[in-house]
């Protein structure tokens, strides 16, 4: 919600709600690879090392 | 950045517990190990040999696989059954894929909708289905895992004792296997038994996973928002 008193702070904090929702939303991007990362590289490493003789 | 956090705790929650339970499991599972060498008379094994060695890889992929195929059953079979009064289910009768305005695909899709949803063909279908693709990848690569780890574990047991190794092949018929994958398999197939009749009478503010305390025994989720 902006502040109509006061345009110029209501537009900054616009602006600083519009940034904060991107991190947001690259960061549960981040987060749903993270997730496919780790479980994906540790089923390869849980199928290599005992093939390679470990 | 706080916002991220509130935005995202469930999933930065489960990873934190995640990570710490698999260092927990690993350093209870060295000891354990090198306890069993020390009773009889042999060398104890470093702690990066035994986080690489088959025996740990095999505890951690039979319990991976469990829970995938948990999650993998539970996914498909909401597609098509349902129980009255489960807030994890679908109102009686109303199971099936669902019509395309409900999916919200093809001429259906909004502004918002993911890309894939509004294509049509086998990317649509891909996308439709892509969260048990997904889970069922996982399930199958981590019997797979457990099989292998598995194999590779007993042969080092056999070796220890002089006997012959096994296949790949013999190892799945073998009682070793299906030990580790059935009691596995029975606790989780109680956990979700267990999930989907409790919560059909009892509740839990504010959780998602529970019907609103006040909605009626016989509501579903879908009666009950």
């Amino acid at each position: 919600m902006t502040d109509k008193s006061h345009p110029r702070l209501g537009a900054r904090a616009v602006r600083a709600e519009r940034i904060a929702i991107r991190v947001s939303d690259r960061g549960r991007l981040v987060l749903f690879w993270i997730w496919l990362v780790l479980i994906f590289g540790g089923l390869a490493v849980m199928i290599v090392l005992p093939l390679a003789g470990r | 950045m706080r916002r991220f956090l509130r935005d995202n705790g469930l999933s930065l929650c489960f990873l934190v517990i995640f990570l710490l339970s698999l260092v927990g499991q690993s350093i209870a599972g060295w000891f354990d190990e090198n306890e069993q060498l020390s009773e009889h008379a042999q060398a104890a094994v470093s702690y990066p040999d035994y986080v690489t060695s088959s025996s740990f890889l095999v505890d951690v992929a039979e319990n991976w696989q469990s829970e995938f195929l948990q999650f993998f059953l539970f996914i498909l079979a909401t597609v098509w059954l349902t129980q009255r009064g489960s807030p994890e289910s679908k109102k009686p009768g109303r199971g099936g894929t669902g019509t395309e305005q409900e999916q919200k695909v093809g001429p259906h899709a909004r502004y918002d909708s993911p890309r894939w949803s509004a294509l049509g063909g086998v990317r649509q279908w891909t996308y439709a289905n892509s969260l048990l693709i997904v889970m069922g990848a996982i399930f199958a690569l981590s019997w797979l895992a457990q099989s292998v780890g598995g194999m590779a574990a007993l042969n080092e047991q056999n070796a220890e004792h002089g006997q012959a190794a096994v296949t790949w092949l013999e190892y799945l018929g073998s009682p070793d296997f299906w030990n580790r994958t059935l009691q596995n398999w029975q606790s989780e197939f109680l956990a979700v038994g267990a999930m989907v009749t409790l919560s059909i009478y009892l509740r839990q503010q504010g959780s998602s996973q529970s019907k609103p305390v006040g909605s009626a025994h016989a509501a579903t989720a879908e009666e009950s928002s």
